[in-house]
Order: C-alpha cells, then sequence, then structure tokens
C-alpha cells in the first residue's frame, strides 16, 4: 500500500519546531550560567556532560512520546493504514491535539531534566546545594517559555497538517464533525501565555540580578579598603552592563518573538475568515473551506464555515426559487388573467345554474306533492286491492257454496224426478183402474140399460160412477200431464242445475283467477304502495337537497363573485409580485456561488 | 129393443170424426182393447177415419167385435128410420136405419154384422 502523497513525513515536519524552541531555551539557559557564573569554577565539562546526557534523555523521550502521540498519522504516512475517512479522521484528531501535547512534553523534559541536573551535578562536583537550587529554579523559569514557544510554532504547523489531512477526502463539514468546538479555552491560555512571557523573564532577570549583586556585595564586604570598594563596584559595572543588556534583550526578543508568533497563529485564521467574509459581502460565495483554528477561533471558524455552506445553499436555492419565483409569477400574473376572466364567465353561468337550481328545487317541489298524492293514492288503491281480495275470496266461498247448493239443487231435482216417476206410476196405476172402473160402470150401465125399466136405476148408479171414473181418468189425464210438464222442468231445472254447476265452476274457476290476479294486484299495489312511499320520501328528500342546492349554488355565487374581486386583486397582487420577483432575481444574481476548484 | 119402429137402450158411439149407433141388446159386453182377447175392427176403417185403434170394443154375443173410440149409452126409446135400400148394402149389410139423438142423425149398424165387416179375415177375405 502506498502513502499518499500529501502526508509523506508530516509528522516530522509538525513537530519539528520542538527541537527549535527546546534548543534556543537550552541556548537561554546555557547563556545565563555563563553570565551568572553560576556553576563552579573546575566543574564546567561535568555540568556541561551531565547537560547534553539529560538533554539525550529528553530528546528521546519526548521523540517517542510525540510519535505515540501521531501514530495514526505516522501509520498513513507508511502506509499501514488506508486513507478511508475514518483514519483521516483519527489522523487529523491526533494533528489538532498535538501542539498541546508538545507544550507538555516540553515543559515535562525541562522540568524532569532540570530536576536530574540538579540531583546529580550538586553532589557530584561538590557543590553547595543552592547551585542545584538556581539550577531547578532556572529550568521553572525558562522551561514554561520553552514550551509557550514550541507551542506556538507547533500549532501553526499542525494547521497546515490538518489541511493537509482534510485535503485527502475530507469535507469542512466532516473535519468540523470530527474536530467539535468544545474546548473554549483562549482567556485561559491567553492568561497563562502572558504569565509565562512575562514572569518566566522577570524571574529570569531578576535572579540574574540579585546573584550579580550579591556577588558584588560579598566583594565589597571583603575589604575595608574604599578604593578597592570602588574598583570592586567599577568592575562590577563593566563586567555586568554588556552581558546583562545582552541578555535582557535577548529575552526582550525572545518575548516579543513570542507574542509575534502568538499573535500570527491568533491572526492567521481570524485573516482567512475575514476574507472569506469580505469575498462573501463582495458577492462571492464560495464553497465552504476549512480554516484550522483553536478555542473560540476555531469555534468561530467552524461557525462560518457552517454559515457559509448553509449561505452558498441557500443561495443556490434562493436563485434557483428566484427563477422560479420569476416564471412562477408570470404565469401566475398570466393565469390569474385566466382567471378573471374565467370568474366573470364562472359568474355568469352560477346566475343561470341558480335560476336552473330554483327551478329545480320548485319542479322538485311540485314532484313531492305529486309524489304525495301518487302515494295516497297507491295506499287507497292498495286498501281497494285489499278489499278486493278480500271480496274475491268471500265470492270464491259464495261460488264453492253455490256450487255446493246447487249440487244439492241438482241431487234434489233428481230425486224429485224420481218421485215424479214414481207418481206418474201411480197415476198410471190409478189410471188403470179408472179405466177398469169406467168399463165396468159402462158395462153396468149397458145391463141396466138392457134390463129395460127395472134397469134404469142401475144404469143410472152405473152411469154416475162412469162419470166419475171419467172424472178419475181426466184427473189422472191431468196429473200425467202435469206430471209430464213437471218432468218437462225437472228435466229443465237438472239441465239448468248442470249448467249452472258449469257455471258455477267457471264461476269458482274465475273467481280463483280473480283472487290469484288481485292477490297479484295486491302484492303489486303493495310494491307500488312501498315504491311510491319510496319515491315520495326520495322526492322529499331530493326537494330537502335541491333547496340545500340552490342555497349552495346562491353561496357559490357569492363567493364566485367574491372570487372574482379576489382575482382582480390577486392580479394586482401577481404584478407586484412579477415585479419582486424581478427585484429577488436580480438582488441574488449580484451573488456569485462558486464551486471550490474555481476558488 | 125394438118395438114397431122404435128402439130403446141405444149405445152413440163416435168413431174418429163419424158417428155410428148400435142397439144395445146386440152388445154383450164392453171391453177394452187390453182385456179384449180376440180380434177386433176398428169403426174408423170403415169410415177411413184414421188409423186403426179403438179406446173401447163391443163384443156381440156371438162374438163379434167392433172397436170405437167413445161411446154413450142413451136408454130412451128412439125412433129408428129406415135406411134407403140403396144403402142397404153398405158396410156388409150392416145399417139398419138411422137414429135422431141429442139433435143429431146416428147410423144404427148392427154389431153382429159390422163386426163381421170389420173383421180382418172378411176384410182380407174381400
Amino acid at each position: 500500500m502506498s502513502a499518499p502523497e500529501g502526508l509523506k513525513n508530516l509528522a516530522v515536519w509538525t513537530t519539528q519546531p520542538s527541537w527549535l524552541g527546546s534548543a534556543l531555551g537550552v541556548v537561554l539557559a546555557l547563556l545565563y550560567g555563563r553570565l551568572t557564573h553560576a556553576v563552579p569554577a573546575g566543574s564546567g565539562w561535568l555540568f556541561f556532560g551531565l547537560m547534553v546526557l539529560v538533554l539525550a534523555m529528553n530528546t528521546a523521550l519526548s521523540g517517542a512520546q510525540e510519535r505515540h502521540a501521531l501514530r495514526v498519522l505516522r501509520a498513513l504516512e507508511e502506509g499501514r493504514l488506508p486513507p478511508a475517512p475514518d483514519n483521516l479522521r483519527r489522523a487529523l484528531q491526533e494533528v489538532r491535539r498535538i501542539p498541546g501535547r508538545c507544550f507538555w512534553f516540553t515543559l515535562q523534559g525541562w522540568f524532569g531534566g532540570a530536576l536530574l541536573l540538579a540531583v546529580t551535578f550538586t553532589p557530584l562536583a561538590e557543590a553547595p546545594w543552592t547551585v542545584g537550587m538556581r539550577i531547578g529554579l532556572m529550568c521553572l523559569s525558562l522551561g514554561p517559555l520553552a514550551a509557550m514557544l514550541v507551542y506556538l510554532m507547533v500549532v501553526r504547523r499542525s494547521r497546515r497538517a490538518a489541511e493537509r489531512i482534510a485535503a485527502q477526502g475530507l469535507s469542512p463539514q466532516e473535519v468540523i464533525a470530527a474536530i467539535p468546538p468544545e474546548r473554549l479555552r483562549l482567556r485561559r491560555r491567553l492568561v497563562m501565555f502572558t504569565a509565562v512571557a512575562v514572569l518566566s523573564p522577570s524571574v529570569f532577570i531578576l535572579d540574574v540580578s540579585m546573584t550579580r549583586t550579591v556577588s558584588t556585595f560579598d566583594q565589597i564586604l571583603e575589604t575595608k579598603d574604599p578604593k578597592v570598594q570602588q574598583e570592586v563596584v567599577h568592575r562590577a559595572r563593566r563586567a555586568t552592563g554588556l552581558p546583562l543588556g545582552a541578555l535582557a534583550g535577548l529575552v526582550v526578543v525572545l518575548v516579543l518573538g513570542t507574542a509575534y508568533v502568538a499573535g500570527t497563529a491568533l491572526a492567521e485564521p481570524l485573516r482567512a475568515l475575514s476574507e472569506d467574509a469580505t469575498r462573501i459581502a463582495q458577492g462571492e460565495v464560495r464553497t465552504p473551506r476549512f480554516i484550522p483554528a483553536e478555542d473560540e477561533v476555531w469555534a468561530v471558524s467552524a461557525a462560518f464555515t457552517r454559515m457559509q455552506a448553509q449561505l452558498a445553499q441557500a443561495l443556490v436555492q434562493l436563485q434557483r426559487a428566484g427563477l422560479q419565483i420569476s416564471s412562477t409569477t408570470e404565469q401566475l400574473v398570466a393565469t390569474s388573467a385566466d382567471q378573471e376572466s374565467g370568474a366573470g364567465e364562472q359568474a355568469i353561468s352560477l346566475n343561470e345554474t341558480r335560476a336552473t337550481t330554483e327551478e329545480l328545487a320548485r319542479s322538485a317541489q311540485q314532484i313531492a306533492v305529486n309524489a304525495e298524492s301518487v302515494s295516497a293514492m297507491a295506499e287507497t288503491t292498495f286498501g281497494a286491492a285489499q278489499s278486493g281480495q278480500r271480496s274475491a275470496a268471500a265470492f270464491l266461498a259464495a261460488m264453492h257454496r253455490m256450487k255446493g247448493d246447487n249440487q244439492a239443487i241438482a241431487d234434489a231435482v233428481v230425486r224429485l224426478n224420481k218421485r215424479v216417476q214414481q207418481i206418474g206410476k201411480v197415476v198410471e196405476f190409478i189410471n188403470e183402474i179408472a179405466d177398469k172402473s169406467d168399463l165396468l160402470a159402462l158395462n153396468a150401465e149397458l145391463e141396466g140399460t138392457k134390463a129395460g125399466e127395472p134397469g134404469r136405476g142401475f144404469s143410472l148408479v152405473a152411469a154416475e160412477m162412469r162419470r166419475l171414473a171419467e172424472n178419475v181418468l181426466s184427473s189422472t189425464l191431468a196429473i200425467e200431464r202435469l206430471i209430464d210438464e213437471i218432468r218437462d222442468a225437472t228435466q229443465a231445472a237438472v239441465m239448468a242445475t248442470e249448467a249452472g254447476l258449469k257455471t258455477t265452476e267457471r264461476g269458482a274457476s274465475l273467481a280463483a283467477q280473480v283472487d290469484s290476479s288481485l292477490g297479484l294486484i295486491l302484492e303489486l299495489a303493495r310494491q307500488t304502495s312501498h315504491a311510491v312511499r319510496s319515491i315520495s320520501l326520495a322526492t322529499q328528500q331530493q326537494q330537502t337537497g335541491t333547496d340545500q342546492l340552490a342555497a349552495a349554488m346562491g353561496d357559490i355565487l357569492r363567493v364566485t363573485e367574491e372570487n372574482a374581486e379576489a382575482t382582480q386583486q390577486m392580479v394586482a397582487a401577481n404584478t407586484d409580485l412579477s415585479a419582486l420577483a424581478r427585484d429577488l432575481k436580480a438582488t441574488v444574481q449580484r451573488f456569485r456561488v462558486a464551486n471550490g476548484e474555481e476558488a | 129393443m125394438s118395438t114397431g119402429g122404435r128402439i130403446a137402450g141405444m149405445l152413440l158411439c163416435q168413431a174418429g170424426t163419424e158417428r155410428v149407433a148400435f142397439a144395445a141388446h146386440e152388445v154383450a159386453t164392453i171391453e177394452s182393447p187390453s182385456t179384449f182377447g180376440g180380434d177386433a175392427g176398428s169403426a174408423r176403417q170403415a169410415y177411413d177415419s184414421g188409423p186403426a185403434g179403438a179406446e173401447r170394443i163391443l163384443v156381440a154375443a156371438t162374438g163379434e167385435a167392433v172397436g170405437v173410440d167413445t161411446l154413450e149409452i142413451d136408454a130412451e126409446s128412439l125412433v129408428v128410420f129406415p135406411a134407403p135400400l140403396l144403402l142397404g148394402r153398405i158396410a156388409g149389410g150392416s145399417l139398419r136405419g138411422f137414429v135422431q139423438a141429442r139433435g143429431a142423425l146416428w147410423p144404427l149398424m148392427s154389431l153382429v154384422d159390422f163386426g163381421r165387416f170389420l173383421a180382418p179375415s172378411s176384410r182380407e177375405a174381400a
């Protein structure tokens, strides 16, 4: 796996200023030792050797710590890890933390080295304990200054390194997400830097001054001769003026350089932010870039980057919306004009529709009235059909009874015919008897007549008997005629009864058909009544609905008229809106949104 | 019985529309067609007054019989008017004369002769 080109030696390059800061501090310390004669005579090489040893140990220890602190970045450099976004984010976080760590590594090296040097040099050089204390004091004053200088130099390189890591494939938003602006410690950091920049040189110079002063006073007190004392003072002035001036100048340069570096570190991101803000103010909105910074400035930078991204997106959307609003507004103006004319036509149509609806409502009312009448007639028809069915049923029952009665009459007539025939036989028998009686009476009269006068009375009786017999015969003849008439009448009655029976059967059949038909009529009348009731109900509902429709049409007409007025107002508003859209379009077009490559 | 141009006891008969009278003493009995066992001619045959058939049959003592439709017995003594010679041979010579009774003139016939005349065997022979 090959290492990305932009990350080569980035870790070493980032932490390189720590060596420079430490070396500057060491030079300052050596100069201090030379000026203050802090190292006892004859033990200079011992001190120098111990210091080199301590310096080597610190260098090795700090180098190991720095490598550990940038292990992911080193793995990316060496190609042991792929330049994936996750690895890049971890490397970015390492690079962002490395200035603070270098600060503490340097401070730790100074404090540890001073302690180790003081502890080892004092016994080895058989120097008084104050020498070790002064070594420690010197390191306490120079260590923070060197650490701060290291921090300020490393922090600038860490920003460049962060930019190069981000250039490998992290967007500004991803960088901001990877390094959330949470640690807002600018004030504390400035206070600490100020304290270090003020206190360290002060302590440093105070120590030198006091050491020189004490040494001069010791020499003055060793002699009582004023000339010697003046000579000591004169020598102290000559020996102290130039070195102390140089030392003070060096300290001042160091402090000023530190302040310069601090100001540069603080101003760089602000300047970049100012440039971007000025560009935005001039109407050029680029794709947001990553401006590395620390603490509150980083919070501002991150917020500015997000704001710039949002602004670019909003401007793009605004330009698009402006164009769309412009075209839409023009369409709205055209549509509103059409709608205005359409609203007028709609109002006219609604007027006609309302008139039609009112006519429809009147028709529905008339229909409802007619439907109620029809419903009443249907009810009457239903009742009549019910009555008719009952009458038909009664008629059918009567026909059945009549059939039975006719059958009884037929049976009675048959029986009567039989009786008449029997009577005829009896009459025939009587007729025979009467004929024989007549014949006997005739013979008796004949005999009486033949007897002459003596038989005269007998003849009279016989004649009388003969008349009786003839009366009987004439009566029986009349009876026979009556019987014949009765027989004829009976026969006619039988035939009439049979005809009546047939007629009754036909009547019963017709009555059954009438009953069935009336049942069907009843069912149909019931259905018709039900249907008519439904129709009546539906018609009433229709009437109600039509009334509501008429009212709604009135409301719609009113709303349409209001809409027409609103449409007119909308046409005017759309015209104003179109002008505003043109202004908006012109305003938005003043901003030029460029992508990162154009930038 | 006839006594010198008069006769007492007369049977006044109707044969169809024609009248005929018989002396009562010639009639032995009066039968009805249902009870008469022999053959009897109908007086209608002599007058051609419709088909044969009688209600009463006058039977003589010798067995001759004549059927008539109706008959009345008149016990009064009536005058017998003699029949012209020209008419003496009609009806087998059975016409004995005429009698006037009940406002009409009745031919008086001999029952025996008339019975023989009307008898089916004699008619066939004639």
